[in-house]
């Protein structure tokens, strides 16, 4: 590395200076900070240091120059290195000193990682910098001598798009953990039906009077469409199976769970034995549930013992999507929303209120066909709803 | 509790531990008579005698040899040199560090040598002048010497609970007392410029273990490493860095050896720059080994390079204001202190 010693500024008001006498000859193997030559100023004789190590290669002022400040004197090369043909005049003051050669230009990692070492940085500076890929060359030090300084990186930190990183909640662990094991095992088939909403509907409606007297409550879709499943499964006891170290397990309840989402997560509070339960009585626990869910103060009862699941996601306009089964179940009911749209009856357009239901079943504990025959039957029941609302 | 001053500290300390163990006694020039030249052994040849409390002959080879071997027999000898810069003389270096520091270890444990050599160091500028043979700092020599515990204590407190240590303690102990430290109690214009030198002393006996520094001021910007008198100077120093917004750290090692390199480091890291002071040249110095300990355990979290405030490398100089120039003044702290951070 080719390194030009040039004349000093001694002084703020030096222009020039005067080479003296010379203490090395070309040739002469030199140390940083070796007395090079002698330089006088009108007021002063002072000592010229070697700013590197290396040969003194040549000798551009000998003694009695006279030099402008940051003119080249002479040329400092390494062992082996021959002084370049083009010698500049003089060296404009900057970090950088030395210009590196025809090889180091080929290996420009290594030019650009001497100039960050040239670069006066702190070491907790540069370890900050590092740990958030910052460009050193790009800071301004105002640390003393210009040293880039902790503070200096912290500023230019400020200004680089941060991510945020947050760590798992317990909820959010505890999902990911029971969906990635049910990934990873379950064989998740998705079975798409279009159910004709209307009528059901329409008894909501017409019942509500009725049962808000009665029942201090009012039945909604998720209620009707809840017991319509809890009917269904008990007509396909498959669907209401688990799938337990390797066997397939067929309790005697039917327990739907109905998933509640929270700002923290999801939770899946459970109606117990709801193939049992009146409309109301469903309508009223959906509720009670979904109330203690957000207040955090479902039981673990209240928690667990679900055979099937249902999930809506209509009520955010989505037309149908397809869940993940909430293991040990097997199967789960994806709903979407309810939606005026025309289909055609009886070879005439009509329009009806439909809603898409997705089913996603475990290919181990069933076939599609069985998978298939609980949408009818629950397609079905859902059309032909008055029987839901006795 | 009361104020005492450092020699009144170390003479109770000496009191009560000979009070307690008849086995310490206390062997030096001008030690018993006179009750020492600094006046640290005051009355104690009144109190426990001739036999137990010695003057010696101006030889601190003799002084030394005697008290190892005395300890080899079963004593606790406390051995008094008269200035730390005599500890050349007559072969007195060769039984500290050849004998005293290694007798333990070269005799396979068989021996233990129980003793405690208290010696003045340093410059007594302003009050004084000791010049290039009465002046000198020396415990770098001494951090040296594998087998020997330093102790320099810096303020009266400190001074009675480490020699009190000292003195239970099995192993040789260099007990290394700045000079300047003596004059508080005689001299009001010392006390008005650092009060910092006074101390509220309990009267009870208590110990101060080794190897445990002490923080004189808490701070955020700077970690100043400070030595006997240049704690003082510190202090001063640092109420007027606190007038340019600058918050200095003031950490006391109070013994080199064992040193407390866990609280430098954890100050050091917390301010992220670090500036030692000692009286003691700085070639080869105190200051040396601390800031090369700091950077091996500390590197990154250095947001600056270590400073050290030291001597001058010169013999003391004889004129007394030269004395004082030779040596770390408050201004040469600010300045370093301003170096470090830049403004």
């Amino acid at each position: 590395m080719v390194t030009y010693v040039k004349m000093p500024r001694l002084t703020w008001t030096m222009e020039e200076g005067i080479v003296g006498e010379w203490h090395k000859q070309v040739g002469d193997q030199i140390e940083k900070g070796d007395i090079l030559c002698e330089i006088e100023t009108e007021k002063s004789v002072d000592e010229l240091k070697a700013p590197e190590h290396g040969i003194l290669g040549k000798i551009v002022s000998p003694k009695g120059s006279i030099v402008k400040v940051n003119g080249v004197i002479a040329v400092v090369t390494a062992l082996g290195e021959a002084v370049p043909e083009g010698i500049p005049s003089e060296i404009t003051e900057s970090p950088v000193e030395s210009k590196p050669s025809e090889e180091t230009v080929k290996m420009t990692e290594v030019a650009v990682s001497a100039v960050v070492e040239e670069l006066k940085v702190s070491p907790v500076a540069r370890k900050l910098a590092e740990e958030h890929g910052i460009d050193l060359r790009k800071i301004r030090g105002t640390g003393p001598e210009g040293r880039i300084i902790k503070e200096d990186v912290l500023k230019a930190l400020e200004k680089v798009p941060q991510t945020r990183t947050v760590s798992l909640s317990r909820m959010r662990e505890v999902t990911k953990n029971r969906l990635s094991l049910s990934m990873k095992n379950a064989l998740p088939v998705p079975l798409t039906i279009e159910v004709d909403m209307t009528e059901a509907i329409r008894l909501i409606g017409n019942s509500r009077a009725k049962m808000e007297q009665e029942h201090n409550v009012h039945a909604t879709a998720t209620s009707v469409l809840v017991k319509a499943v809890a009917r269904a499964l008990e007509v396909h006891p498959i669907l209401n199976a688990r799938f337990v170290n390797e066997q397939i397990e067929m309790p005697e309840e039917v327990n739907v769970g109905v998933a509640v989402a929270l700002e923290e997560g999801l939770v899946v509070p459970v109606i117990h034995t709801t193939n049992k339960k009146a409309l109301a009585e469903i309508a009223k626990e959906i509720l009670d549930l979904a109330e203690k869910a957000r207040t955090g103060t479902l039981s673990t009862a209240e928690n667990s013992g679900g055979t099937f699941t249902v999930s809506n996601l209509g009520m955010f306009g989505i037309d149908f999507f397809a869940p993940i089964i909430n293991p040990p179940e097997s199967a789960i009911l994806g709903v979407g929303r309810v939606v005026k749209k025309p289909i055609v009856i009886n070879d005439e357009l009509a329009l009806r209120l439909m809603m898409t239901l997705t089913l996603v079943f475990d290919h181990r504990t069933m076939d599609g066909a069985v998978a298939a025959k609980f949408l009818q039957t629950l397609k079905e029941k859902l059309e032909k709803p008055a029987d839901l609302f006795t | 509790m009361r104020t005492l001053d450092f020699s009144a500290a170390i003479n109770e300390a000496l009191r009560q531990e000979m009070t307690r163990d008849e086995n310490i006694v206390v062997f030096g020039e001008d030690v018993g008579h006179f009750g020492g030249l600094f006046a640290c052994t005051k009355n104690l040849q009144k109190e426990f005698g001739e036999n137990r409390v010695r003057d010696t002959p101006i030889s601190e080879g003799a002084i030394i040899g005697a008290a190892v071997g005395a300890a080899l027999g079963g004593l606790r000898p406390v051995a008094e040199l008269q200035f730390i810069d005599f500890v050349g003389c007559n072969g007195a270096m060769d039984q500290i560090f050849n004998q005293l520091a290694k007798m333990h270890y070269m005799f396979g444990g068989a021996v233990k040598v129980p003793v405690v050599v208290r010696a003045p160091c340093g410059s007594r500028y302003p009050v004084a002048s000791g010049a290039a043979q009465h002046s000198q700092n020396l415990e770098a020599w001494f951090m040296h010497v594998p087998g020997l515990k330093i102790a320099v204590p810096s303020t009266p407190y400190d001074a009675k609970g480490l020699l009190i240590s000292a003195l239970r303690s099995d192993d040789p102990v260099f007990f290394i007392e700045h000079k300047l430290l003596y004059y508080a109690q005689r001299m009001p214009s010392l006390r008005e410029k650092y009060p910092s030198l006074l101390d509220d002393v309990p009267e009870t006996e208590y110990s101060i273990p080794f190897g445990q520094a002490s923080i004189r001021k808490t701070g955020k910007d700077v970690s100043i490493i400070a030595t006997m008198m240049m704690v003082h100077k510190s202090i001063r120093a640092a109420e007027e860095l606190s007038r340019k917004g600058i918050d200095v750290e003031i950490v006391d090692p109070r013994t080199l050896v064992p040193l407390d390199k866990r609280t430098i480091v954890d100050s050091v890291k917390k301010t992220g720059r670090a500036v030692i002071v000692s009286e003691d040249c700085r070639t080869g110095g105190v200051a040396a080994e601390i800031a090369s300990m700091i950077v091996e355990e500390a590197f990154d979290y250095l947001d600056a390079p270590i400073r050290r405030v030291s001597g001058m490398d010169v013999p003391i100089p004889y004129s007394p204001v030269l004395e004082g120039a030779a040596i770390p003044q408050e201004e040469d702290i600010i300045d370093a202190v301003r170096g470090v951070i830049g403004k």
